[in-house]
């Protein structure tokens, strides 16, 4: 399956589209670098969801949906992102002028990343949530990074795509 | 003055932000606590030493360019019980090279001063991080190099002693080279909190090493540490997931 999807809010699945919803079952990263070191590409702790990392940076879509938290992704959606790092390797490249890992893939995934609920936020938190979403898209080694604002406390498909 | 350290590492011993924290915390003026952060059980504690503290200082790593998920959930759980009057800080570190990596979570910290009416004070972003906490490796092994060159000259060994003695000031020496920068920022930041004063955002990185070199060392400490950690040689750390 080439599209990826994290949420922190329940959705229906649409067809041919992988999707984890972030707030249930996943553990949180340790710190350990295992993934780079020990079991090059996965991560070491075996609880369904080692494989993050490679379906964030392996497919041709990635798509996150989540409410702004401080100027940033949810914390449900950001456990989610920091037991991704097994997509990238350990070593280094430059990108935009900074220092970034190299990449373990030769995909470009588009990301699409929606924040919903923003109806109550500040503009400042809403460009630092713009900014915090290009970053980690760099990092993982975006074609390019999409990011929309909605202000319904809820969303549903027809407001995603 | 009391001020309130949280260390926000997963890591239970031997982390960046402990070593900055210690480093910070020597600075310091005044009555100090440290908290080491496991998990919401520890809260209670924050929550007691906080309500006579003027000070917090959040010292965390920065994890996929913002604070990490845990953080995030004890920032939620304190944003409606914390004092109003409270002064924060933010002490990050981050595995990359350049300390303005951290941005994007100082800025993160500020967003929740603003949430929860408490008074951001700045802070500091260290870049390099694995690198300054690697490279406290280097005191021990030169304080055994040193043993083992005085115990060499004594035994008249000359040569052997001289040599194992050099190699004891070139650890340390390098230690304290390349960490330069680390603590004369963590002074810096250290005296600003000391007086409750703005200590505006700063970055900082290793010393006398530029990036082309940060990258090669940091390159292969990878390589070692895959292979004398854990038996994985060089080749298998570019392994593809889907590819079993
Ligand atoms: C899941 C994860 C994500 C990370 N993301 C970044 C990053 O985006 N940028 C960066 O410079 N360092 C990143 N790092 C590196 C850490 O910030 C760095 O190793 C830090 O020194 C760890 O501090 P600690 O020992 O206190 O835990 C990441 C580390 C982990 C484990």
């Amino acid at each position: 399956m080439n599209e990826y999807w994290i949420t922190d809010i329940t959705l229906d699945k649409p067809q041919n589209v992988d999707m984890i919803y972030a707030p249930k079952g996943v553990a949180r990263c340790t710190g350990c670098f295992g993934c780079w070191l020990k079991t090059p590409s996965e991560c070491v702790m075996h609880d369904g969801k080692q494989g993050i990392g490679e379906m964030l940076t392996n497919r041709e879509t990635v798509r996150i949906i989540s409410k702004i938290t401080y100027g940033g992704f949810s914390a449900p959606v950001k456990r989610v992102l920091d037991r991704s790092i097994s997509g990238v390797l350990p070593f280094f490249s430059k990108r935009h002028g900074r220092m970034h890992h190299a990449v373990r893939y030769q995909t470009k995934p588009t990301f699409y990343i929606t924040f919903y609920d923003c109806s109550q936020l500040s503009d400042e938190e809403k460009a630092l949530a713009k900014r915090a979403a290009n970053a980690m898209a760099i990092n993982m080694n975006c074609k390019e990074c999409i990011v929309n604002f909605i202000d319904k406390n809820i969303c549903t498909l027809e407001d995603i795509i | 003055m009391k001020t309130v350290f949280i260390n926000l590492t997963p890591k239970k011993k031997n982390s960046m932000s402990g070593y900055l924290l210690r480093t910070t915390k020597l600075f310091i003026k005044g009555e100090c606590v440290t908290i080491n952060y496991r998990g919401s059980a520890d809260d209670k504690k924050i929550l007691c030493e906080l309500e006579n503290a003027q000070n917090l200082v959040f010292v965390t790593p920065l994890y996929v360019d913002g604070l990490p998920s845990h953080v995030l959930e004890l920032l939620q759980r304190l944003e409606k019980t914390v004092s109003k009057e409270l002064n924060v800080y933010a002490l990050l570190n981050c595995g990359f090279y350049e300390g303005e990596q951290c941005e994007l979570a100082l800025n993160m910290v500020k967003i929740w001063c603003k949430h929860s009416g408490t008074n951001f004070c700045g802070g500091l972003g260290l870049g390099a991080g694995e690198m300054h906490r690697v490279l406290r490796w280097n005191i021990p092994v030169s304080a055994i190099s040193a043993v083992l060159g005085a115990l060499a000259l004594a035994f008249n060994f000359h040569t052997l002693g001289v040599s194992l003695l050099w190699n004891a000031f070139g650890f340390i020496f390098f230690w304290f080279i390349f960490s330069l920068n680390m603590f004369l920022s963590a002074q810096k930041t250290a005296s600003n909190i000391s007086k409750s004063k703005n200590n505006g955002l700063c970055y900082t990185t290793v010393s006398f090493c530029p990036s082309w070199l940060f990258t090669i060392l940091a390159s292969g400490y990878w390589i070692l540490r895959a292979f004398f950690f854990h038996g994985i040689p060089f080749w298998k750390i570019f392994k593809r997931y889907n590819l079993k």
